[in-house]
């Protein structure tokens, strides 16, 4: 558990305690980051940012789940910036448009790559909340966290979310 | 569709792999930027604080540089002596009798010679509105 690695001092097990956070923790930063951004080699800019930032704040969390928090707060805040100032959302690249190897190596079924499209077309703190409540299911007190609001803004966001993409799965042709 | 067909949707897209090879270059580029950062950090470090000591000795310097000479900057303190006066008794002054001639030669009056004038001399008399000037014709 990363929790009880935290409080250590010397700078060897600190380089390990963080060693292992990023083993522990990198693939639902990538993950998270990739949901939100839609394609992979942005997935990983944020999510490299994110850990060098925490190396540079230092791991001194009172635990795990602050951790957490932390990672996701910072990982998504880089998200939602860098959205904000390359393009809309709508222009976001599909899953499709990820390099030739992450093709290959990701095997998407029709319905899952239908829900990444509509993905990328829900406004983005909308977006970001779907994917934190109900991909990566972090609580709805732990989003709100994450995000900067209220559970209630959090519920809202995430109802409407669901009925935006049971609209744009049913109905439209994604 | 319903909404728990979405979230059953959602809930799927947990359990999808991430390419090894992106976590792979996630990994490997946080680590060397780490360890630069951490080098960096080393390299800075003793420099902070020669720097900080540099700064410390020269603002020494120029205090010490700056304060006025040692003469001048002491402060006149002015000492108040306490004047002690002591009453000393003063002997009478000794009499001494000196004895003086009882006559004292009195300075002679310097006195203008009188030029008296005899009646036949004068030859005219004028007396002029003021009494006290009288003009005296005198014959040879």
């Amino acid at each position: 558990m990363p929790g009880t690695a935290l409080m250590s001092d010397s700078p060897t097990e600190l380089a390990d305690s963080f060693e292992q956070i990023l083993r522990e923790r990198e693939t639902e930063i990538l993950r998270t980051a990739f949901r939100i951004l839609g394609n992979w080699a942005d997935a990983e800019d944020v999510a490299q940012e994110s850990f060098l930032r925490l190396h540079r704040h230092g791991i001194d969390f009172v635990n795990d789940a602050a951790l957490r928090s932390w990672l996701y707060r910072v990982a998504v805040n880089l998200c939602l910036d860098r959205v904000r100032m390359s393009k809309p959302f709508e222009e976001l690249p599909e899953l499709e448009s990820a390099s030739a190897s992450v093709e290959a190596v990701i095997v998407l079924d029709e319905r899952k790559r239908a829900m990444m499209t509509a993905l990328g077309k829900l406004a983005l703190r909308e977006r970001a909340a779907i994917v934190l409540r109900e991909i990566e299911g972090l609580s709805t007190a732990e989003v709100a966290a994450v995000l900067g609001s209220s559970e209630v803004t959090v519920r809202s966001q995430v109802a409407k979310a669901i009925r935006k993409l049971r609209g744009l799965l049913s109905g439209e042709r994604l | 569709m319903t909404d728990e067909d979405v979230r059953s949707l959602l809930h799927s897209l947990r359990d999808e792999p991430v390419p090894a090879d992106s976590l792979a270059r996630v990994r490997l580029a946080v680590a060397e930027r780490s360890e630069a950062a951490t080098d960096l950090k080393r390299f800075v470090m003793p420099w902070k604080f020669v720097g900080l000591f540099a700064s410390v000795a020269l603002a020494i310097f120029i205090v010490v540089l700056l304060r006025p000479a040692k003469h001048a900057a002491r402060p006149t303190v002015e000492v108040r002596r306490e004047i002690v006066v002591t009453a000393k008794e003063v002997p009478p002054p000794a009499v001494v009798k000196v004895e003086r001639p009882n006559t004292v030669a009195k300075p002679r009056r310097q006195v203008a010679p009188e030029t008296k004038l005899n009646a036949q001399d004068i030859v005219v008399r004028i007396e002029t509105a003021d009494p006290d000037v009288v003009i005296l014709l005198i014959g040879d």
